[in-house]
């Protein structure tokens, strides 16, 4: 059991899960429930199918450099992404994302859809599956990376089913977004991990030397963490001197 | 080409973040490979990642600013 593989995978794919909770919530309560969970859990279904066809054949090709580099190229492309957006948010350059704001946004496209028909409802088990289908496919991503970066596939998939029983039962309870939850700081988080193992498995597919080995990972995370902080602080600097001057002006 | 421009969407938010990292990437492959450098190209991964994210950011401040 690693936990480091499990937490990380919790962590990214909870996100993913809390935004596809968000569609599936949205769609149930205008449209119809059944068709709903039905188009998520159908979802669900065939992104285990995926891990289960391309996840075990990538982790015994784990020593193969190009798949290094293809897999640590995307990570971190897709951490470093995460990561530039929280940190554009915590600066003010960006507008935090609204759950809420979300859930509201989904209702209204639901409801000038049209009406609701009965049995399944295509509209709903369309968009539900979809949505799921989506943020399951950067889950699985997410599952795949970390599992091979930590040499624990089962941790991952471990810390990835857990997140998925935490939303589902969260979604149970709460019946609506997930709103509360600091989706930013989650992101972040996720983005710093994804960016520090993406760069340092780049780096090893080309064999680079990186001081002090897989240790290279912390101080590219703390690295990250302090220029993040950094930037955050110079831009609320900016934008604070900015408004000032045309207050004055 | 709408799913590759889905694909690039997913990945890619920002081309000079993107562009920037690569570059540096590359670089650090060439000062490996060709140089015989592996500590100066991890060096130079970790400042391509520094510069990248200063230098995608830097650009939002500016035309946050300039608005």
């Amino acid at each position: 059991m690693n936990i480091y593989g499990a937490i990380s995978s919790f962590l990214g794919t909870g996100v993913e899960f809390i935004e596809a909770l968000t569609i599936i919530l949205a769609v149930g309560s205008v449209r119809n429930w059944r068709s709903a969970i039905l188009g998520g859990v159908s979802a669900l279904v065939v992104l285990g199918i995926l891990v289960a066809i391309i996840g075990a054949p990538l982790a015994h090709i784990i020593q193969i450099g190009w798949v290094q580099l293809v897999i640590g190229l995307l990570m971190l492309l897709f951490g470093i992404r995460w990561l530039r957006k929280a940190i554009l948010r915590y600066a003010g350059l960006k507008k935090l994302h609204d759950e809420e704001e979300s859930y509201q946004e989904e209702l209204e496209r639901q409801r000038r859809a049209g009406a609701v028909k009965p049995g399944i409802d295509s509209f709903a088990f369309g968009t539900a599956f979809s949505g799921t289908f989506l943020e399951g496919l950067e889950a699985i991503f997410i599952v795949i990376t970390f599992g091979l970066s930590t040499h624990a596939m089962g941790s991952a998939v471990l810390g990835a089913a857990v997140a998925t029983v935490v939303v589902a039962v969260l979604g149970i309870l709460l019946r609506k977004p997930m709103a509360k939850i600091p989706e930013n700081t989650m992101k972040f988080i996720v983005g710093v991990m994804l960016t520090s193992f993406g760069a340092f498995w780049v780096g090893e597919s080309m064999r680079v030397d990186w001081p002090q080995a897989d240790l290279s990972i912390l101080y590219l995370a703390a690295t990250l963490c302090v220029l993040s902080y950094l930037i955050v602080l110079r831009c609320k600097s900016a934008l604070r001197a900015s408004a000032a001057e045309k207050g004055r002006a | 080409m709408k799913v590759v421009k889905v694909l690039w969407g997913l990945l890619v938010d920002d081309g000079r973040l993107a562009i920037s990292l690569v570059v540096g990437l590359v670089i650090a492959y060439i000062l490996r490979s060709a140089a015989h450098l592996p500590l100066v190209a991890s060096i130079l991964i970790w400042v391509s990642l520094i510069f990248a994210l200063w230098f995608s950011i830097e650009h939002q401040l500016r035309l946050k600013l300039k608005k």
